[in-house]
Formats: C-alpha cells, structure tokens, sequence
C-alpha cells in the first residue's frame, strides 16, 4: 500500500522522531510505513488521521 | 543509533529493572546450589538445589515477555517473524540431528543445544530487520 506520510510530515516539518513520539510507537516503525514497507494496522491508521485531521483514504491508497 | 522515543525509553528502563535483579539472583543461585551440591553430593535436597536456578530464570522469562507486549505493532511483527523462523530453523535442526544420532553420532547436551537459540535468535532477527529496512 502506498501513503503520502512523508509528504504530510514534510508539510508539518515533523521529524520522523516526533511523528513516532506523537503516534507512540517507534522511529522505525515510522520509517518502514513511510518506505511502503509495512503497512499499519487499522487504529495506528486512524491516529494518523486523527494528528494530519485526514481520512484514511487522503493517506492511504492502493 | 537509532532515537529511541520516550516510550521506548521507559520500556527500555522498565526492561532493565525486571531484567536484572532475577537475573543476578539466578547466578548467585546457580553457583551456591552447585557449591552445596559439590561439598554434599548425597544430600536429600540434591533434586530441589539442581533445579532451584530455574526459579528466577521464571522471572527473567516474565521481564522478557512483559518488554514484548510493551512494544509497537510494527517491533512485535518482527519479533513474531523471527520467532517463527528460529522455532522452525531448531525444530529442522533438532530432528536432523536425531536421525543422525540413530546413526551413532554423540548425544548433545540440552544445555549447550538451549543455549544456541539466543545467538541464533539474533542473527534472524539482522536478516529480517535488514528485509524492512531496505530502502
């Protein structure tokens, strides 16, 4: 699954470290969604939502 | 080095303060229950003094398993993934080297064979982290 991650922390200038901190979980954990290595489970996604003020959808896409 | 986040921190801590104490105390009973059994090797107590390390490693078990389930999503993934692999890589192992006992190779000892899994466990978990940190 592909996401425009980066992009919306780029736009908050977040750091992946803030993000992580943020959402509570790990830099790392942040790093491989952002590279489309893992995809999050549903509530991780719905926080995203929630800090960025998107759906899902406007982050994630096939 | 990876930045580590505050929560990881206090895990990381919490980790440390479980860890050890157990872990020290497995030693010192290690050491004071092969001494006794050394200077009294017909003691009643022989069965209770050679199994008694085992009782803190309990605790050591629980601090391990308490750190796993303070870890995120994406950390207990890979943990899980490695996990799987190193029960399956000691399961092919351990029946390989039964048949080659039935052939008259030497028995192992359990000890030593147990303590392959952590070393084993670490170079499995560099391969699948390197999978997701793959750019």
């Amino acid at each position: 699954m592909e996401n425009n991650l980066r992009v919306l922390r780029a736009e908050r200038k977040m750091s992946q470290a803030e993000l992580a901190e943020a959402l509570g979980v790990s830099r790392q954990t942040i790093n491989t969604i952002e590279n489309g290595k893992y995809d999050p489970s549903l509530p991780l996604a719905f926080s995203m939502a929630g800090l960025f003020d998107k759906k899902i959808e406007e982050i994630f896409f096939p | 080095m990876t930045k580590l986040t505050e929560k990881e921190r206090q895990s990381g801590k919490q980790y440390m303060k479980e860890f050890w104490p157990p872990m020290i105390a497995y030693v010192v009973v290690l050491l004071g229950a092969q001494a006794i059994l050394r200077y009294y090797p017909e003691t009643m107590w022989e069965i209770p003094l050679a199994i008694a390390p085992v009782i803190p490693i309990v605790f050591v078990t629980r601090s391990i398993v308490r750190f796993i389930l303070r870890m995120d999503e994406f950390q207990k993934k890979i943990f899980m993934e490695t996990a799987v692999i190193t029960l399956l890589v000691i399961m092919f192992s351990a029946f390989t080297y039964g048949f080659l006992e039935g052939q008259g190779f030497p028995p192992v000892n359990l000890i030593v064979a147990a303590s392959m899994i952590c070393p084993l466990y670490f170079v499995i978990f560099f391969f699948v982290t390197r999978k997701y940190n793959g750019e």
